[in-house]
């Protein structure tokens, strides 16, 4: 058994009136990780930057894709901002939104089948 | 030291037996048919038959070696189970505030050698997770920044001369910012993870696996580990062995509930 990677990449469906219906997963399998470096902008002007292991698309060595399809309870049609003035009451809807989904995700026998296969020697 | 695979001698295959080199031996002699370790490659793939007047070959004798392996560890009364059992530990850390930096979660895990005794033993890498055991009896037990025992045994005086602990691991990602740790300082250990280091009596060989994440500006970010704890012994006479397997699961979720 050697040390494996995978990293997990959720793609956030919409219908045409916004509301989100279903989750495309990509699980990709990396042969390492990679240092990374990110730079947050603060409505006060101020940057902060993080390293951390990141992932490139040159050390996927396999992957595997599987799409989630949100019960119409745990639907919602917020869409989180990425720029200031961030809505703050829509931005933590949204993420209890999408913590509660990746939780169901993670508990589905598509994504542990998927992520067996992928750690499989 | 394994038999030469090249001018294979009567004599060596004494000697390895732990005979005196140029007295009086037989490839009948219970002692060499009964050779410990037998190279697969050359025995047949069958062993040597220790059946006395049974046919065998010199050449069944090349790479083999008198050792044996070593008796794995036990759990005690309380210790954290083993894999064979299932999952031995967990440690979490769901971290949610304006901005986190580093919430951790993890174990460290050292082997010692104390006397002839050698012991697995296993704690919380930060009191900041939340941290859980299961313990022989398949009960959930807090794992704090305590040891707690993993396995242990007592060999015979003076076999073990050498110890090694390595972390085996797979990683799951979030898209956000973390990291993974291996092989993270353990203080309490007088040598690192991942090869063998000879050990006396008080020594131990040990390490730390961490995940860590980190969050701003609304962001969520998740680092899951699954990793597996192999601890081996060497000494002379004996085959280098696995002597104990534990697996566990490392999580950590960070998520910035706010925006400079």
């Amino acid at each position: 058994m050697t040390n494996k990677h995978i990293h997990r990449v959720v793609e956030v469906i919409r219908d045409e009136s916004d509301i989100t219906t279903s989750l495309n997963i990509t699980l990709n399998l990396h042969s390492a990780t990679t240092t990374k470096t990110v730079t947050y902008d603060f409505a006060n002007g101020d940057q902060r930057t993080s390293t951390y292991d990141g992932f490139e698309d040159h050390t996927i060595v396999d992957s595997r894709s599987i799409v989630y399809n949100i019960p119409e309870a745990d639907q919602t049609d917020i869409i989180p901002s990425h720029a200031h003035p961030h809505v703050h009451a829509e931005e933590l809807a949204y993420q209890e939104k999408y913590k509660a989904w990746m939780r169901l995700v993670k508990l589905s026998g598509e994504y542990t089948t998927a992520q067996a296969e992928l750690l499989r020697d | 030291m394994p038999i030469s695979i090249t001018n294979v001698s009567l004599d060596a295959i004494h000697v390895e037996c732990g005979g005196t080199t140029g007295t009086q031996a037989s490839l009948n002699d219970a002692d060499i048919r009964g050779i410990g370790n037998p190279s697969s490659t050359y025995d047949g793939g069958d062993g040597i038959s220790i059946t006395s007047g049974s046919q065998i070959q010199m050449g069944e004798f090349r790479d083999a070696e008198d050792a044996s392996p070593f008796a794995v560890l036990q759990q005690t009364t309380g210790s954290m189970r083993l894999s064979s059992n299932g999952i031995g530990f967990d440690s979490s850390r769901d971290a949610s505030s304006f901005s986190v930096t580093n919430a951790i979660a993890g174990i460290y895990a050292r082997v010692l050698l104390s006397g002839n005794l050698v012991q697995l033993k296993i704690r919380e890498y930060t009191s900041s997770s939340t941290s859980e055991y299961y313990n022989n009896f398949n009960s959930t037990q807090t794992l704090s920044t305590t040891e707690v025992s993993g396995a242990s045994r007592t060999y015979a005086s003076g076999a073990v001369d050498a110890l090694k602990i390595e972390f085996l691991y797979s990683t799951t990602s979030s898209s956000g910012t973390g990291y993974i740790t291996n092989n993270a300082s353990y203080s309490s250990a007088t040598y690192g993870s991942g090869a063998y280091h000879n050990v006396s009596n008080g020594q131990s060989v040990g390490a730390g696996i961490i995940a860590s994440t980190s969050a701003e500006c609304y962001n969520y970010s998740e680092r899951d580990i699954s990793v597996t704890i192999n601890v081996y012994a060497r000494g002379t006479g004996y085959l280098d062995t696995l002597v104990a397997t534990h697996t566990g699961t490392i999580q950590s979720e960070a998520t910035a509930t706010g925006c400079g």
